[in-house]
């Protein structure tokens, strides 16, 4: 798999905890427990899903009957 | 009249808008601590809003359930803590703009909506006109925190103006 490499700035309580919890043997090590992180997050921000938010929140607005 | 539990994002970005009247006809608006500490750090006129029904509840208990959803989305306190809410108030409906927030919601049953659907809804309700709202919408990515792909904006607003033309 090919990868890419970056340099991000974790806050120092944030970077703490992930280094806490990779000793704790949850994660491999950090570059996997943030690749896990992101992944994560990806799947919950995906386009389609917030789109589909937005067109319920449209009907909603338009049709709800609250 | 209804009641609803908040989240910060949409109290944030309609106080950022000029549109936190659009929650004045919520019955009750029912606000966490950390939520509530959350506006006050970002937005302190939403927390102070005089003519919403805020209600300031105490810190919920999460049950187990909960909790292992938040972890799995990695909720933040405030969404942890609104959620919580809403397992006293499930009839309620859950206010908020966080995408993993409203997928958990969704997992609970719980009727979600977010700052989009308050401003549409406000023309429904009678309390803002379709072309003030339009205008807010317009201004959205200038004046809002709340982050909305700039073409999806554009074909909502073309679909609304479509919409209330017809009216």
């Amino acid at each position: 798999m090919a990868e890419f490499s970056t340099t991000v700035k974790l806050p120092v309580q944030l970077a703490k905890m992930a280094e806490e919890y990779v000793q704790e043997g949850w994660s491999i090590d950090m570059n996997s427990l943030i690749v896990e992180a992101l992944r994560r997050y990806m799947e919950t921000h995906q386009a389609q899903i917030l789109e589909r938010f937005i067109e319920e929140d449209v009907e909603w607005g338009l049709n709800g009957d609250e | 009249m209804s009641k609803a539990v908040l989240d910060a994002g949409p109290l944030i970005h309609l106080s950022e808008l000029g549109a936190l009247d659009v929650l004045g006809d919520f019955e009750v608006l029912y606000i966490p601590p950390v939520v509530w500490e959350e506006v006050i750090h970002h937005q302190p006129d939403a927390a102070i809003h005089a003519d919403l029904s805020l209600e300031r509840v105490e810190a919920p208990i999460v049950d187990s359930k909960l909790a292992t959803f938040a972890k799995m989305f990695s909720l933040d306190p405030g969404e942890l803590q609104s959620l919580a809410v809403m397992a006293d108030y499930p009839d309620a409906l859950f206010l908020t703009d966080d995408s993993a927030a409203r997928l958990v919601a969704e997992e609970f049953g719980y009727k979600v909506h977010g700052t989009l659907g308050l401003l549409v809804r406000a023309v429904r309700k009678g309390h803002r006109s379709p072309k003030e709202i339009l205008a807010v919408l317009r201004d959205l990515q200038k004046k809002s925190s709340l982050h909305i792909r700039s073409s999806l904006l554009s074909d909502v607003i073309r679909k609304l103006e479509e919409e209330w033309q017809s009216r």
